[in-house]
């Protein structure tokens, strides 16, 4: 769309809803903190995707706006951390202990929707779902999180079609399979795992994968080893800290090798080609190529590499779709903003606080300010940690780190474990209740 | 004095009452005293310490503490005087003035 925004018919028909929204805001059965309260006038905002990103910002913007509709669609009836996940397949969690409800939300006023969303109309600002209801908005907000795209290496999909091959890159069913995998394997097998080239989401996840099946491997099955082929040249997050786990804490089980293309799979022979040969495996995972999840380019939010969507950080608006904000995994992200829950619970309120802003005719922060924390585990009860912090630069309009905040844990250590579990309940909560 | 929305008029009101409730629109999303961009970064902080500032455990909350006592932790971290894992790398993201800004926030809020 080349509608300037100062033009822009939707924005101008915002700014007048702006005196509806605190109107409304005023009302006295808004205490009640419900939809309903919000009033048939009220601006309607839409969140597809209930992650990290999506769930926080429906939360949030009802918060902040409370004169506001807000609808969550997700497909999925429960919300799964992938945060946390990788212990399933080391064998200290289950997928129940990531799973938590929607409900919630529900105290926030956050009207939810149970479907799939199978088109939408930027123009005509609406929403299409598969059982046959067209929601109407006033702003979008696009969660889509990653889509893995095994169509990208020949042999990947096919063998994940009949679920011989799985990546487990989203906690679920998947996770719950590949350990059943890793539990069936004998003692003395190998399990390689391929990672693809960044951006992806979770930067250190697949070395905590590597550090969470070594642990099991060294308690259950000390003959086995861990192949980590890895389409980067080096390590892409943690990598003293990780080269230290598998060096000490799981000593002459993890086998380290940079710089991986992986051209071919053979899901049948559990065989990986690549660049320098074919490794085979007695479990093969391998964690695919990944984009912005569908419901982006379905709305035309895709302007990188085919793959992310650009947004203007400072409301996470897309910059190809006025009126549509892009938040969480599925955005273009600045250099070493990693695609983290952690950044996209950030994202989320940036979003939210800008939208709300919007609603009452106001401007977004011009400065917004985004903190990162990921703990990756390394055994069942010891963590490590890298943060950051990102703030807008308004003459590079981007968002850069800010000196002095860039690091990670100075050593392996038994304090961060339970920092982690911290983490998790906190946020999960911050997220969804 | 009318409250215009896209569907036309939405309602009358006296003026000094539309004036009155204009400006109690704010607290919406000013709850800490109207100082929204400190809002937006305090919520920065919920991730760990909890919506508002009331953890479900493992890490302290900050609601309804003394500004005083939370900006002097934090520029104890900022500075890389105190024993923290991580907060010195938070607390540098922002300037004395900031912090102090985020604690008020914080003091704003009921103890959880």
């Amino acid at each position: 769309m080349s509608a300037r925004k100062a033009t822009d018919p939707g924005r101008r028909r915002l700014l007048l809803a702006g005196g509806a929204a605190a109107a409304a805001a005023l009302l006295p059965a808004c205490a009640s903190r419900s939809n309903a309260a919000a009033g048939r006038n009220a601006p309607h905002v839409v969140v597809i995707g209930g992650g990290f990103a999506g769930a926080t910002c429906a939360k949030y913007l009802r918060m902040w706006s409370p004169g506001t509709r807000v609808t969550l669609v997700e497909r999925e009836p429960a919300f799964v951390s992938c945060p946390l996940s990788n212990l399933v397949l080391g064998g200290s969690r289950d997928l129940a202990s990531l799973t938590q409800s929607y409900d919630g939300l529900a105290r926030h006023g956050v009207q939810r929707v149970t479907d799939t969303v199978t088109s939408i109309d930027t123009r005509a600002r609406s929403v299409r779902l598969a059982r046959g209801d067209t929601l109407r908005y006033d702003r979008l907000v696009v969660a889509p999180g990653i889509d893995v795209a095994p169509e990208e290496v020949p042999g990947l999909a096919a063998g994940m079609a009949d679920g011989r091959l799985l990546h487990a890159w989203k906690a679920g069913p998947q996770t719950v399979a590949l350990r059943r995998q890793l539990e069936a394997m004998p003692d003395g097998g190998v399990f390689v795992m391929h990672i693809p080239r960044a951006p992806y989401r979770c930067p250190p996840g697949p070395y905590e994968r590597a550090c969470q099946v070594a642990w099991y491997f060294r308690q259950h099955k000390p003959r086995s080893r861990v192949l980590v082929l890895d389409a980067n040249d080096d390590i892409v997050s943690k990598k003293g800290l990780f080269t230290a786990a598998w060096n000490t804490l799981t000593p002459g089980i993890v086998e380290y090798r940079g710089g991986q293309e992986l051209l071919e799979v053979d899901a049948g022979r559990r065989a990986a080609r690549l660049s320098f040969g074919e490794e085979r495996a007695d479990v093969l995972n391998v964690i695919p190529p990944q984009r912005a999840g569908a419901v982006a380019s379905m709305a035309g939010l895709i302007t990188a590499n085919g793959r992310w969507c650009g947004v203007d950080y400072r409301s996470f608006e897309s910059v190809a779709a006025p009126g549509v904000h892009v938040i969480g995994d599925a955005i273009l992200a600045a250099p070493q903003m990693p695609k983290s829950g952690h950044m996209a619970n950030g994202h989320a309120k940036v979003c939210a606080h800008a939208i709300a802003a919007l609603l009452d005719g106001r401007e977004p922060d011009p400065e917004p300010v985004i903190g990162n924390t990921c703990y990756s585990f390394v055994t069942d009860t010891q963590a490590v940690h890298v943060a950051s912090v990102h703030r807008y630069n308004a003459e590079k309009q981007t968002m850069l780190v800010v000196e002095g905040t860039f690091g990670v844990s100075p050593a392996l250590n038994d304090r961060e474990g339970a920092y982690a579990e911290a983490w998790a309940r906190n946020i999960w909560a911050d997220t969804l209740s | 004095m009318r409250v215009r929305t896209r569907q036309g008029v939405l309602a009358t009101a006296p003026p000094v009452v539309l004036c009155a409730l204009l400006a109690l629109a704010g607290p919406a999303i000013a709850a800490g005293g109207g100082d929204t961009q400190a809002e937006l970064w305090a919520a920065g902080c919920a991730a760990c310490h909890g919506t508002h500032g009331a953890s479900v455990g493992g890490f302290p909350s900050l609601a309804g503490r003394d500004a005083s006592e939370l900006l002097a932790l934090m520029l104890k971290q900022r500075a890389g005087q105190a024993d923290s894992t991580i907060m010195h790398q938070h607390a540098r993201g922002f300037s004395e003035s900031e912090l102090a800004r985020i604690a008020a926030v914080f003091a704003a809020r009921p103890k959880p």
